[in-house]
């Protein structure tokens, strides 16, 4: 008898091909990027602990200032803390091996690296003695064991040498950073108030003005100090003529003194007044 | 001197009665005492001519003006003083309102002005008030004795007319005052 | 590894603001309180009768506003050019300029340029048409222009003032103009004059005359030197304050037993009792929208300051400190009220800040009285006494500004009102 089923044409036979193979990609895809999107979790930064330094500028040189927020957002992210702990730990046990080796390329690279390492050092020591009872496959014989666990700890000591002469050399590093931009920060603090010193007593403010009024100017600098063009109203007092009284003092306190350090110089500045504060 | 008072009250009073319908002045003395007073040395003026002194006949008006201005006479008296920032009459004044509420009662055609006066302190629209105050104290001290409303009148000079020209606590004290004047006077 | 830690957070947020790269100047308090301002001799000044620079320069300084920038002695036309930035070598924050020239039908017409050295070169600028006789005038039109356009407040030296001076044992009740110039009597009397105060169109007066032995209200036309008799009650009429309309007037009689406060029309009728009371109630002021009247009254037990609405209605009391708080005046936009308040016995004018009730003494004399705010509500002319003598003075609303006003000589004046602004 022939058996209708096996003559029966199968229709759809390379949709549901394509189907299958269509889901097998996604299913791989899924777990791919999933895997991704787990191991580029950062670890977490404690801002507290920063606010006793001094707000540290970098150098200023015209261009950069635009380029400069894009790059700051990556890292943003990256500053977040995770939610839950224990991700950290197994993604980092997966990276462990060739973590030690790694670390020498990563430092020149801009900043967010370096965060990545934070919570490295801490479980670090834990997570080092877990290759401990892991890399010695079980040795029946115990002078290849004692000779194993002999050169585990050399090779550690001497990642820990390096660890830390890395680690002194990237402090140096960032005080030599610090107290130059401390110094710099210092200079434009002076030249600020230095500026204030001469616009300030040419504020005349007209009658009638109470209560606490602000106003922002922006002006452009030439560099012996004139303001060039017209200074930019930012934010009004709300009366018309004590506007005018700020525009006329920072005219008339033309040219503005320099900095004493040429490097301080900013060819834009921002004025912010509040006439009657004390 | 209470006597003196008393029997020229007596005979102007007499003389009133003898006279009274009729409103013409002309009138003539009572023939009992006449003790007339001497010429008056009142600082206001006055159009009423001074009688003479020795029983000369002379209106009941003129007789009466003459009372007022007797210096022997409290009805001469015309000021009350005042304490800083008060319009209230002190009881050493009672005697005098009563004499003067007397001279009212018993003469209706006559009519008297009060004017309240304060020192130079101030605002003078507020002294304006303050001195009308005091005229009003006095006014309705005298109508408390009898007198009619329709014969007083109770104005106010505030600073304006001080008595004293200084700026010391005399001159103030001096100033702070009503003053009372009669028909004729003002 | 904590420190090593802390250095990485560090570079993490210097890194974070190099955002904020740009230098942000903190400027907190000012300087002096006066403009610098050179006003130039005005070219052709000499074909006028009078000095007309000279007007204006005063003007500017005698307000406490203005500091004088010596100009050179030549003078300088209207349209020369301009360099600001010598100007401002010198100290001035503005510049004016003048030219005068002869105009048909014997009169002058002065072209005025304003410059401002925040304004870089594009000045403001006024033309203004006027006879020889008006040759102050036309000063203080041009002072009122500069003002205006340095402080964003209008002017007030093209005004007059009313006041009365007692010479003697004669009293003239006076206008002149807010200099002290060019004087005016409009009623010469043996009797005191009390309380002038100004329509609200400057063309009457309304006073407190005792020429008839007793003080009673009038209405004197300034236009046409005639005046009559608005309230002659019975008692004492006094205390007269316009309504804003300039239709009706407040009074205070005593026709009803003590002083208190009616309104009535400008010609004698529709007399109206505001507030009863049994005690003192007088000074009677409308506030600039005609809303309230703010008065005197010691139905408390010392004299303090109330307000009632003008329809009638509760008396709210306005002044809490002190025992003695008389003379409310209102400023023109209605938000300060200024009066008189004796503190340890001396009386000075004092200002309220009527949305915060804070106040302020603003004189530092003893016998201040009559406080009158100019038109623009900046300044407030009252009367004091110097050496025993009555003298004009004048203070700002904000204590700032003090002026002695030239008093008339041989006279003890009082009573000051300033007049509303001129129509221009």
């Amino acid at each position: 008898m022939r058996d209708f089923a096996l003559n029966r044409p199968q229709p759809g036979k390379w949709q549901s091909a394509a189907l299958a193979a269509g889901m097998h990609l996604l299913l791989g895809l899924f777990l791919f990027y999933s895997v991704r999107w787990q191991t580029s979790q950062p670890a977490a930064v404690q801002v507290e602990l920063v606010g006793s330094l001094p707000p540290i500028e970098a150098p200023v040189r015209p261009p950069p200032p635009p380029p400069e927020p894009v790059v700051e957002k990556q890292p943003e992210p990256v500053v977040e803390p995770p939610p839950p702990p224990p991700p950290p730990k197994p993604d980092i046990a997966i990276k462990e091996p060739p973590k030690p080796k790694t670390p020498p390329k990563v430092e020149p690279k801009p900043v967010p690296k370096p965060v990545e390492k934070k919570p490295e050092p801490k479980p670090e020591p834990k997570v080092e003695k877990k290759p401990e009872p892991k890399v010695p496959p079980k040795p029946d014989n115990r002078l290849e064991q004692e000779l194993q666990d002999k050169l585990l700890k050399e090779s550690l000591a001497r990642e820990s040498a390096d660890q830390m002469r890395r680690q002194a050399a990237q402090e140096a590093d960032l005080m030599a950073k610090l107290a130059a931009d401390g110094a710099r920060s210092k200079a434009r603090e002076t030249w600020a108030g230095r500026i204030s010193a001469k616009v300030k007593p040419n504020v005349v403010v007209p009658p009638g003005v109470s209560g606490n009024p602000e106003a922002v100017v922006a002006i452009s600098l030439l560099p012996d100090g004139s303001v060039v063009g017209e200074p930019r109203l930012r934010q009004s007092t709300g009366n018309a003529a004590l506007d005018a009284a700020i525009l006329r003092a920072i005219v008339k306190s033309s040219p503005l003194p320099k900095p004493e350090d040429p490097a301080v110089f900013e060819r834009n500045l921002e004025l912010k007044f509040r006439p009657l504060a004390e | 001197m209470r006597t003196h008072t008393k029997l020229s009250i007596a005979a102007l009073t007499l003389a009133v009665l003898a006279g009274c319908s009729s409103t013409g002045p002309e009138q003539p003395a009572a023939p009992t005492e006449d003790k007339s007073p001497t010429a008056p040395t009142g600082p206001t003026v006055s159009p009423v001519t001074p009688p003479s002194v020795d029983g000369k006949k002379m209106t009941a008006e003129e007789a009466l003006l003459a009372q007022l201005k007797d210096p022997n006479s409290p009805l001469s008296k015309r000021i009350i003083y005042f304490d800083y920032d008060s319009y209230v009459i002190k009881d050493s004044y009672a005697s005098l309102i009563s004499a003067h509420a007397k001279f009212l009662t018993a003469n209706p055609k006559f009519k008297m002005l009060i004017q309240g006066n304060t020192d130079e302190r101030g605002s003078r629209e507020y002294n304006l008030a303050l001195g009308q105050k005091r005229a009003e104290a006095v006014k309705r001290a005298l109508m408390l004795l009898g007198v009619q409303e329709a014969q007083l009148e109770s104005v106010s000079l505030g600073e304006e007319k001080p008595r004293m020209v200084g700026s010391d606590e005399a001159s103030y004290a001096e100033n702070r005052r009503s003053e009372m004047l009669y028909s004729g006077e003002f | 590894m904590i420190k090593l830690f802390r250095l990485m957070a560090a570079a993490l947020l210097f890194a974070a603001q190099l955002a904020h790269a740009q230098l942000t100047v903190e400027i907190t308090g000012a300087g002096a309180n006066r403009i610098p301002i050179a006003i130039a001799n005005f070219a052709g000044e000499g074909l006028l009768p009078q000095a007309l620079v000279g007007v204006v320069r005063a003007d500017l300084e005698r307000s406490g506003l203005f500091k004088l920038v010596d100009p050179g002695s030549s003078p300088v036309h209207q349209d020369a050019a301009v360099d600001l930035n010598q100007w401002k070598e010198r100290g001035a924050d503005a510049l004016a300029l003048a030219s005068i020239l002869p105009v048909p039908g014997g009169r002058y017409e002065v072209r005025m340029r304003l410059y401002d050295i925040a304004r870089q070169g594009k000045p403001d600028g006024m033309i203004f048409v006027f006879a020889p006789a008006t040759v102050r005038e036309t000063g203080h039109r041009i002072a009122d222009f500069i003002y205006e356009k340095m402080t964003g407040e209008r002017g007030v030296f093209n005004t007059q003032i009313a006041y009365v001076v007692k010479k003697g044992t004669r009293f003239e009740l006076t206008i002149d103009d807010a200099d002290g110039q060019n004087p005016r009597i409009a009623l010469r009397s043996a009797d005191p004059i009390i309380s002038p105060t100004w329509s609200p169109d400057g063309t009457r007066l309304a006073y407190v005359s005792f020429e008839a032995k007793k003080p009673i209200i009038y209405v004197h036309s300034l236009t046409t030197t005639s005046r009559s008799v608005v309230a002659n009650f019975k008692g004492s009429n006094s205390a007269p304050a316009w309504a804003p309309d300039g239709k009706r007037l407040a009074v205070v009689l005593t026709k009803d037993g003590s002083s208190q406060i009616y309104t009535i029309n400008a010609d004698g009728s529709g007399l109206t009792r505001v507030a009863g009371s049994s005690s003192i109630d007088t000074e009677p002021q409308f506030s600039p929208d005609g809303q309230y009247i703010y008065f005197t009254s010691d139905r408390g037990g010392s004299p303090q300051i109330y307000r009632v609405p003008a329809s009638g209605g509760n008396a709210e009391r306005i002044t809490f400190e002190g025992s003695y708080n008389v003379t409310p005046r209102l400023s023109p936009d209605g938000k300060t009220l200024a009066y008189v308040s004796r503190n340890g016995g001396r009386f000075q004018i004092t200002a309220m800040d009527l949305a915060t009730r804070q106040t302020q003494i603003l004189t530092d004399s003893s016998r201040d009285e009559s406080p009158s705010f100019a038109p623009n509500g900046r300044m407030i002319l009252y009367a004091s006494e110097i050496g025993g003598r009555g003298v004009l003075s004048a203070v700002s609303a904000d204590g700032r500004v003090k002026q002695k006003l030239s008093g008339q000589a041989g006279g003890d004046v009082r009573e000051p009102a300033w007049g509303p602004f001129n129509k221009p």
